[in-house]
């Protein structure tokens, strides 16, 4: 038997006892997928900081600062804003 | 003391005498109970965001990182830039896993690595080697700090002989030791918002106007990159040939060194006392998180300020140490006004950190080893008298090494301080996330990790970071000695019998809205 209810979206909704359980794997699923973007989106930063043999060289120059340089430097807002990818995925948890 | 830059003097004492005065007010700050420790240590786990933010970056990027990233930077270049790198990989970690560490320690009332270490896995033993590992790695951090504000001191044009030399240094740390005593976690904290904003002052102006009068920066790099192939042909022309890699890029050797130095130091750095009172005195995990993507701020600064080294090469300074390099600098570029308030920021900037270090030195002592060792029936007034009273022996400590112990056995024992630090990373981080891997196996891990690292930095003339492995490459030791200590923690735990108790719940470490705010007595300990 199903029954109509309230859903955490807001909207009405009719379950039943297999649609409910359904939902629930679905949200299981949908939590591991987040939790895996969300470790990638950290992991990415920290690749790129230590794939040091891409970024040790001169040129190009931006600004007169070498490559090595400039990369490095960007590379700090950069993954900042990996970190508030992640944190926007994982919903701040 | 007749060469004394008088303006540039009269600067930094008014900024210090300033903050001195911020030091003692700030007892009465967000004011609490100071008879407790988590009140008196922690500031009573209340700052928010934006404290948080100051207070950390005031106390990770220390006075000691302004003067030595420039000076390997002066010496050997692009090396130096490791630094940046490393900050770029701390943020992930701690995103990841302070929140978990701050929501166990305030459900159970922790202060320090090794209270977790006891409710986690009942064993005094690994909470024992813990605490050793925070207080002897941090001991020489807070005297290199001394050495920061000694710097400056002398570029401002003191001399003296023997002791009276370090007199200034003295006087100023017997007033750190005062405030700090009084106000506790609240004097840092206060103090780093004056510090932070004029280091970050000092750095815009130097970026800006440094260049300007050098030719801008790619006359800066190409100087400084001319200076280093000259220098390397004069070292192979002495009797007999010294080789040191250095330049402006890395060469093929350094890239190794480079990577495991900027991972090895990334790990350790959250291990230290200092570093986890700071995260523990947030409000709230989600403070910490803010602060994980709001914190690169400062190594986008720490960068700039790495620089200056290069910028120091392309002035042509001469120097006596490479550690002058930032001093001698400002006084070549700037004039006296701004050398001086330049200068206080980094002495200012000494009393953050050191603050900071003394007092998670003082918690570690008192929580770890005073307690559990000595007199487990402390109440809560005798727990913060203790750690006050330990955090002025801290502080007398290190200012002994100064005075009594050439500067060259501070700085070798902080490149030690790394490989010791991290050997606690695998009880850390494996405790936050499962409790297979358990105490005794991650104690015998220690053991290994630290005589490994340790077997291996002692060198034929100096300690030394990096170990040559028969591979043919370096690795920096305190990433290889870790992970051979994690394989034997991990390894030992499917052998060893696990009967020890676990005072935590899994649930434990996950963010919760029903959470007493101050949970001031730890359960005991089985």
């Amino acid at each position: 038997m199903g029954r109509l209810h309230l859903a955490n979206s807001g909207v009405l909704r009719f379950s039943t006892p297999e649609s409910s359980q359904r939902r629930g794997t679905r949200r299981v699923v949908w939590g591991i997928w987040e939790d895996t973007v969300k470790y990638l989106l950290l992991l990415i930063p920290c690749v790129l900081a230590l794939a040091v043999p891409l970024y040790n060289m001169d040129a190009p120059r931006l600004f007169g600062f070498p490559f090595f340089y400039w990369f490095s430097l960007l590379l700090v807002p950069v993954s900042a804003g990996f970190i508030y990818a992640a944190d926007k995925v994982g919903g701040g948890k | 003391m007749s060469n004394l830059n008088f303006t540039a003097t009269t600067v930094f004492v008014l900024f210090f005498a300033a903050v001195t005065v911020m030091g003692f007010m700030a007892a009465r700050w967000k004011s609490g109970d100071l008879g407790k420790l988590d009140e008196w240590g922690l500031g009573g786990r209340q700052f928010g965001p934006w404290v948080t933010w100051f207070l950390l970056g005031g106390d990770l990027y220390t006075a000691y990182t302004v003067i030595a990233v420039p000076a390997l930077v002066y010496a050997i270049g692009a090396y130096g830039f490791f630094a940046v790198a490393y900050t770029i990989l701390i943020y992930p970690l701690v995103y990841l896993i302070m929140p978990r560490l701050w929501n166990v320690s305030a459900r159970h009332g922790y202060v320090t690595a090794g209270d977790f270490a006891a409710g986690r896995f009942g064993n005094k033993g690994l909470e024992l080697a813990i605490a050793i590992t925070g207080i002897l790695a941090t001991m020489p951090y807070i005297a290199l700090q001394l050495v920061g504000m000694e710097k400056v001191i002398q570029a401002l044009g003191f001399q003296g002989e023997g002791l009276i030399s370090h007199l200034p240094l003295t006087i100023a740390f017997i007033i750190l030791a005062l405030y700090t005593y009084t106000s506790g976690l609240r004097a840092p904290a206060l103090i780093a918002f004056v510090k932070d904003i004029m280091i970050y002052v000092f750095v815009i102006a130097a970026i800006i106007i440094i260049p300007w009068e050098l030719g801008g920066f790619g006359a800066i790099f190409d100087a400084a990159s001319a200076s280093f192939t000259a220098k390397i042909a004069a070292n192979a022309a002495l009797d007999p040939p010294v080789k040191a890699a250095m330049g402006i890029t890395l060469t093929q050797a350094q890239v190794m060194p480079f990577m495991t130095l900027a991972l090895g130091s990334a790990m350790a750095l959250f291990m230290y006392p200092h570093a986890l009172t700071g995260v523990l005195s947030a409000s709230s995990p989600r403070t910490i998180r803010r602060n994980a993507m709001t914190l690169p701020a400062y190594s986008l600064v720490l960068g700039l300020v790495a620089l200056l080294g290069l910028m120091g090469r392309a002035a042509n300074l001469d120097l006596k140490s490479p550690q002058d390099v930032v001093p001698q600098l400002f006084l070549k570029m700037f004039p006296d006004w701004f050398v001086g308030f330049s200068f206080s920021a980094i002495a200012i900037g000494a009393l953050v950190p050191a603050a900071v270090m003394s007092i998670g030195a003082a918690n570690t002592f008192t929580r770890n080893i005073w307690r559990p060792f000595v007199n487990d029936k402390m109440s809560d007034a005798e727990e913060s008298g203790m750690a006050k009273f330990i955090s002025l022996v801290v502080k007398v400590g290190a200012l002994g090494f100064i005075l009594f112990i050439p500067t060259k056995f501070a700085i070798d024992f902080q490149l030690l301080g790394g490989v010791v630090m991290i050997q606690i990373f695998p009880a850390m981080v494996f405790g936050l996330y499962t409790r297979r891997i358990h105490g005794t196996p991650l104690l015998i891990g220690w053991i290994v990790g630290l005589a490994l690292g340790v077997y291996l930095a002692w060198g034929p003339t100096a300690w030394a970071p990096t170990w040559a492995t028969p591979a043919g490459f370096s690795v920096y030791i305190g990433l290889f000695s870790v992970a051979v200590n994690a394989i034997v923690s991990v390894v030992l735990s499917f052998i060893l019998p696990n009967t020890a108790l676990d005072q935590i719940n899994a649930r434990d470490f996950e963010d919760g809205a029903k959470m007493p705010p101050h949970v001031h007595q730890p359960e005991p300990i089985l």
